[in-house]
Order: structure tokens, then sequence, then C-alpha cells
């Protein structure tokens, strides 16, 4: 979407704040996968409000938070468009940069689906269900090809993380 | 008594088949509702360019994914995703015919205020809509017993057609809100 485009449906000051979360934040996170999960985690899980210290103490609260909200809208789409081979490849990148077991990975994106959360409030309900539907089908991709993988012998497994780690920028 | 054997077996056979099918479009009809309520809330961006429902109807309708698959999978995974893409295939059809049903609606409620109906573009509304049920009903089918797979041009003809009632619709109204200005 061009920048005409963008003034009709942003108003001014969250046009600029879009912009520079765009170029200063999201262009420093490498696969768009990514970028979906940090921007949909700095939505308030309660009340649905988008918030970012840095962008409100920069230019105010209400335009960050519109800005963050379509930048997720837009994040969101290009990612749900994303073919299955690319959303694979996404998903396995995102999942090496977790640092977690792959295993541990894989069951937890199953069982607890939490990239549920990633979906924006208001977005064409088909493309939340073809988000859904892609990621479950990239998830046993994924499986398919560790269960393909040789066993590796226990020792030579590097030990278990003591905490979540995420390889999402600072949010501040 | 062969012959009627036969014919009863199929008539059997076409009640079981409208069934079945009434069965697994009604899913995805209540299904379809369901992601349509809270919609009236929503904002203008999501739905900005049509560009974003043409790429849906890529991804739901076309080949390109199973072809990964075939190389990438395992039967499960397989039919997994041959059903998944099956149920979003039906439930943006039920989408369809939803949102052209309101469409219809909305256009009914204010011709019936309307003083300066022009009949031609009246019918042809009525037409398209017509056609787009007809198409809706033939793409469930299709679906329904051989998956969304090639058959992304009927599904993009559909999605033109009810862009094109949705147009001619909002010129309609656009005409009557002009009208009756001028009449103030």
């Amino acid at each position: 979407m061009n920048g005409a485009t963008l003034n009709r449906v942003l108003p001014a000051d969250a046009w600029r704040v879009y912009d520079d979360f765009r170029t200063r934040t999201l262009a420093r996170i490498p696969s768009a996968l990514e970028r979906l999960i940090y921007i949909a985690s700095t939505r308030d899980y309660n009340s649905g409000v988008y918030q970012h210290e840095g962008l409100a103490g920069r230019f105010g609260g209400d335009a960050a938070a519109q800005a963050l909200e379509y930048a997720h809208w837009e994040v969101f789409q290009a990612v749900s468009l994303l073919s299955l081979r690319r959303l694979t490849e996404e998903l396995h990148k995102y999942m090496q940069s977790s640092r977690e077991q792959p295993i541990a990975f894989l069951n937890a994106w199953q069982k607890l689906e939490p990239y549920r959360v990633a979906i924006p409030l208001r977005v064409d309900p088909t493309i939340a269900e073809l988000f859904i539907s892609n990621i479950k089908i990239a998830l046993a991709v994924l499986r398919h090809r560790q269960s393909a993988k040789p066993d590796r012998p226990q020792g030579a497994l590097p030990p278990p993380s003591p905490a979540p780690r995420s390889p999402l920028p600072y949010r501040g | 008594m062969t012959e009627y054997a036969l014919i009863a077996a199929a008539t059997m056979s076409v009640l079981l088949f409208v069934v079945l099918f009434r069965r697994a479009t009604q899913d995805a009809r209540e299904e379809a509702q369901a992601g349509c309520r809270g919609l009236n809330d929503a904002g203008d961006w999501w739905e900005h360019g049509s560009y974003v429902s043409r790429a849906v109807l890529q991804q739901i309708f076309s080949q390109d994914d199973e072809n990964f698959l075939n190389g990438e999978a395992d039967p499960g995974t397989k039919f997994f995703f041959r059903r998944e893409r099956k149920k979003l295939a039906l439930r943006w059809i039920e989408r369809r015919k939803l949102e052209a049903a309101a469409v219809m609606r909305t256009h009914r409620q204010a011709a019936r205020g309307a003083e300066d109906l022009q009949p031609s573009e009246e019918m042809r509304l009525l037409l398209r809509h017509a056609k787009l049920k007809i198409m809706c009903e033939a793409l469930a089918v299709t679906v329904w017993l051989a998956g969304p797979q090639s058959l992304h041009g009927l599904a993009q003809r559909a999605d033109e057609i009810f862009h094109g009632a949705q147009r001619l619709r909002q010129a309609v109204r656009s005409r009557g809100d002009a009208s009756a200005q001028q009449a103030q």
C-alpha cells in the first residue's frame, strides 16, 4: 500500500509513527513471522490496546497504538498470504532463532497454539482462518522433517533452557 | 422389478448426496456466520484493496501448496491439508453468499423508499445476484466432491460477480442520494 492510500486510512500523526516504526524497528527484524510475533507482543491481552513505551514517549500513546495496529494488520496479511513453502521456511527460521529444542518447540506450538494471539482484532475472517490453517500445516511439515532426521545420541543434546528466551528485540 | 429397484437406488443415492452435501455446507455456513459476527465494528482498512481478496482466493484454490506438500509431507499431512483447504473454500463460498444476500437485503430496504427506481438497473442487480448464487452452489458441489485445487478460475469469476454487484449497488445508492439532494 502506498503513502497516499495510507494517509486515507491512518491520520497524519499515526502515519509518522508507522513510518518511524517500520524503518527503525521492523527493518531490523529479519523474518516476517518474527515481525508478526513482535508486533503482536506489543498488544495488551486484556484490552487489545497496543503499547510501546518508546513510540508513545516520542509521538503520543494514541498515535503509537494506531500505528502499531496498522503495522500488525499489514504484517499479518503478508504472513498469511505467504505460500506454504515460504511459511514453512519462515517457521523453521523462527524455530531455530528461538534456540529451543525443535521437538519442544513443535510440541508447544502444536498443543498450545500460541500463534493464535498473533491474529489482529480487526481482520478479514477468511485471512485469519487461512493463517491458522497454514501454520498448522507448516508445523506438520516441520515435524515430519524432524522425524525423518536420524536420531541424535542423548549426550549430544545441549542442556535444557533455564528460562523462556526470545530472539525479539527489547521493546522500549 | 429390477427397474423399480434401480430407480429406488438412484433416488436414494441422490437423496443421500443432497443430505450429505447440505450437512457439509450447513457446517461451513454456521462457521462462516460465526466468523462474520462482530465485523460491523471493524475499520475499513482490513478490506482495503481487492488484491487481498484475490490473493486469498489464489491461496485457497491453487495447486501450488499441494505440489509443495507432495514432495515434503507424509500422507497424513497431505490428507489434513486437503481437508483444511476444502473447509476454507466452503466457508469462503458461504461467506460470499451471506455477503451477497446482505447486499441485496439492504438494497431492497433502500429501494422501498426510493422514488426514482430504474427497472433496468434493478433487473441487472437481481440477475447478478442470481448468477452469483448459481455459481456459488456449483462451486460448493465441486469443492465438496473434488476439493478446491484447480478451481481458481471459477472462484475468481464468482468473486468478480460479487464485487460487480457491490459496485452496481453503490452506484444505484449514490445516484439515489444525489437525486434526493436535488429534490431538497
